[in-house]
C-alpha cells in the first residue's frame, strides 16, 4: 500500500528513500545505479524498495470524504 | 602448500570448512592465565562513517564476541512510540496498521534520561517515563492547493508534546553544560507516514517509553550488528611468481611449467569476482582480491605475470578459486579464528560506538547481578554456598 | 550431607548471550571440571548452568566466572575507548 517504514529483515529505515528513489528512476538511472546511491547495500533493503507497488494512490480514488469540504 | 596450524585458522576447501572448533576454554583444553588472555586481546577501529562503525576485536572467544553482537542487537534500551491514543483516523489506513507504522519511526531522544515504564500496570505514566508526541494534520484544499502538500504525513508532522507544568523538561532541552539542544523528534523528518486526499484527517496522541529490541524490534538501536572471522588467504610460492627466472636458461620441461604458471595466474585472477580484471570493468581497486602485475620477462612472446594479494579482506570466500584442482593446491582460503571484523549500523537515534560502550555496560551489569544473587544467596543459608541458587528474575 | 562441588543454577530471563559468555569463563578455571548451559526451551526466558568443580563451592566458581567476565568486557572497553580515541586523532590529523 505505502512503504514500509522499515526493512522487513533487517531493520534499516527505508521509508525515506522511497521518494528520492522514484525521483531518480524518472530521471532514467537504472534501479541498481539509484539504490547504490541512496546508500541502499543490503539485498534485503533493496528487494523493500525494488518491488514494493505503491497501491495507495489507487485506493485514495475512492475517497467517501471527499464531498465534505466541497 | 603447508598446512595452516589448526588451533588457529579454519580450513575453507571445496565443500565445507574444517578445524572451525575452538579449542580455547573448552574445559578439556589447557587453561590460559587470565592476564595472558588480556595481553593478547585488542581492538582495532577500521572506519566509521555517519552512523556505521566497523572494527576488528582480536583474540576474543567467541561466546564474548557472541554476546557483544546479541546484546547489541536486543538489549540495548531505546525510547519508542509504544502506545498510540487514536481519536480521529479517517485516513484508508486502519488504526492498528497506522499506529504499527508510527511505532518503527525512529526518535532522537535519549534514553538514559527515561525510566522504564513499569510493565505490570502497577504504575502509571509519568514525565520521567514517558514523553508524548501529537499528530494532527487535516488535509484541505485550500485555493485549490492540497495542504499537506500531495496530502502526505511526514515524520515531521510528528510534534512533541512539552508540558509546561512539567519539573525536568530541560533533561530533554539541553545537555549537562547547558547547551540547547533540538528538540526531541524523529530521526529522519522525511519518512512518509500516510498519504491523505482531501476531507481525511488524523489526530492521534503518541506515548513513547524506554525498551529493549528483545521486546519488539523497533526498540532495537541498531540496523545491523554482525561480525564475520578475518580472512586470511596464502598463495604459493609458485602462484605468487616473485622468484626471478632468466629466461634465456631456461630448458624445454622449465619452460612448459614457466607456462603453465603463468596461465593459472590468469586463472585465478579471472575467476575471482572481486578481481579487477584488465579486460572486463568489475571490482574495484582497493576491493579486489588478487591483482595481476605484469613482469618485464617475456617468454616465446608472451608476458608474463606475478600475483599480488591485494585486499584479502574483502574476499567473500565464494570459493570459486578453488573450485579447480589444480589451482587448489596452489590457494588456501583460511579464517582466523579468533579475529572478529564487527559492524554496526545504528539506526540513528544513538552513535554507533556509544551502542558498543552500552553493550558492554549491559553485559558488565548482567555479571554484577549474578554475583549480587550469589552473595544474597550464600548470607541467607549462613555461609554454605554450593546449594541450588536461584537468580532473580530479570 | 550436601555435596558444594556441583550446582545447577537457573537464571530467568536469561539466554545463550549470558549463558555461553559464563560457560566459556567457568571452562577457564581450572579448579572447574566441567561447565555447560543449556536453555531447556527457546519460547520460556530461562536459562541452566551446570558447574562441576574440583574442590571449591560451586558458587565460588560461578562468583568467580562472573568476575572474569566483567573483567574481559572492560577489557573490551578500556581497548575500544583507546582505539576510537586514536582513530579519531588519525582521521583528525588529515
Amino acid at each position: 500500500m505505502i512503504i514500509p517504514v522499515r526493512c522487513f529483515t533487517c531493520g534499516k529505515v527505508i521509508a525515506n528513500l522511497w521518494e528520492p528513489y522514484q525521483r531518480l528512476l524518472a530521471e532514467n538511472v537504472s534501479a541498481a545505479e539509484a539504490l547504490d546511491q541512496l546508500g541502499c547495500n543490503r539485498y534485503c533493503c533493496r528487494r523493500m524498495l525494488l518491488t514494493h507497488v505503491d497501491l495507495i494512490d489507487n485506493l485514495l480514488a475512492y475517497n467517501i470524504h471527499a464531498h465534505v469540504e466541497q | 602448500m603447508e598446512r595452516a596450524d589448526p588451533d588457529q585458522f579454519a580450513q575453507v576447501s571445496k565443500y565445507g570448512i574444517s578445524n572451525t572448533a575452538t579449542t580455547s576454554g573448552t574445559a578439556f583444553s589447557l587453561s590460559t592465565p587470565e592476564n595472558q588472555v588480556s595481553e593478547q586481546l585488542s581492538v582495532k577501529i577500521l572506519s566509521k562513517h555517519e552512523n556505521e562503525l566497523e572494527f576488528e576485536l582480536i583474540n576474543a572467544d567467541p561466546s564474548i564476541a557472541n554476546a557483544l553482537r546479541r546484546i547489541m542487537i536486543s538489549e540495548v534500551p531505546t525510547v519508542a512510540i509504544e502506545k498510540a491514543v487514536i481519536k480521529n483516523n479517517t485516513s484508508i489506513m486502519q488504526d492498528e496498521v497506522l499506529a504499527h507504522r508510527i511505532g518503527l519511526v525512529p526518535l532522537r531522544l535519549d534514553p538514559s534520561q527515561f525510566e522504564y515504564f513499569a510493565t505490570d500496570g502497577s504504575e502509571s505514566g509519568t514525565e520521567l517515563n514517558t514523553i508524548v508526541f501529537t499528530l494532527k494534520v487535516d488535509c484541505k484544499m485550500e485555493n485549490g492547493v492540497l495542504t499537506p502538500d500531495n496530502g502526505i504525513v511526514y515524520s515531521r508532522d510528528l510534534v512533541w508534546h512539552r508540558d509546561e507544568s512539567h519539573q525536568y523538561n530541560d533533561r530533554l532541552t539541553h545537555d549537562e553544560a547547558g547547551n540547547e539542544l533540538p528538540l526531541p523528534g524523529p530521526v529522519h523528518g522525511d519518512i512518509p507516514i500516510m498519504k491523505l486526499c482531501q476531507g481525511q484527517s488524523l489526530d492521534l496522541e503518541l506515548h513513547c517509553v524506554k525498551g529493549v529490541g528483545r521486546d519488539h524490534a523497533k526498540f532495537s538501536p541498531v540496523g545491523t550488528a554482525v561480525y564475520r572471522l578475518q580472512n586470511d588467504i596464502r598463495l604459493s610460492k609458485e602462484m605468487l611468481g616473485e622468484e626471478k627466472i632468466n629466461v634465456k636458461k631456461l630448458s624445454g620441461a622449465e619452460k612448459v611449467q614457466v607456462k603453465t604458471m603463468n596461465k593459472l595466474r590468469h586463472d585465478l585472477v579471472t575467476r575471482c569476482p572481486l578481481s579487477l580484471n584488465p579486460g572486463t570493468s568489475t571490482g574495484s581497486d582497493t576491493s579486489s582480491v588478487f591483482k595481476l602485475i605484469e613482469t618485464k620477462s617475456m617468454l616465446d612472446g608472451d608476458k608474463l605475470y606475478k600475483v599480488k594479494l591485494n585486499n584479502p579482506s574483502s574476499c567473500t570466500m565464494c570459493r570459486e578459486c578453488i573450485q579447480d584442482d589444480e589451482l587448489a593446491t596452489h590457494v588456501q582460503l583460511l579464517k582466523v579464528k579468533g579475529d572478529y571484523l564487527f559492524k554496526v549500523e545504528s539506526i540513528g537515534s544513538m552513535e554507533p560506538e556509544d551502542i558498543v560502550r552500552k553493550a558492554l555496560a549491559v553485559l558488565k551489569d548482567k555479571c554484577a547481578k549474578v554475583r549480587q544473587t550469589i552473595e544474597d544467596n550464600t548470607e541467607k543459608k549462613g555461609g554454605a554456598a554450593g546449594e541450588e541458587v536461584d537468580d532473580e528474575e530479570m | 550431607m550436601t555435596d558444594t562441588t556441583n550446582a545447577t543454577v537457573v537464571f530467568h530471563g536469561e539466554d545463550h548471550t549470558l549463558g555461553n559468555a559464563l560457560r566459556y569463563c567457568l571452562a577457564r578455571d581450572e579448579e572447574v571440571d566441567f561447565a555447560g548451559y543449556t536453555v531447556p526451551h527457546p519460547a520460556e526466558s530461562r536459562m541452566v548452568v551446570r558447574i562441576q568443580t574440583n574442590g571449591i563451592p560451586a558458587a565460588t566458581a560461578l562468583h568467580r566466572a562472573a568476575d572474569t567476565l566483567e573483567n574481559i568486557a572492560d577489557d573490551i572497553l578500556d581497548k575500544f575507548n583507546t582505539a576510537l580515541n586514536d582513530f579519531e586523532e588519525d582521521e583528525d590529523a588529515f
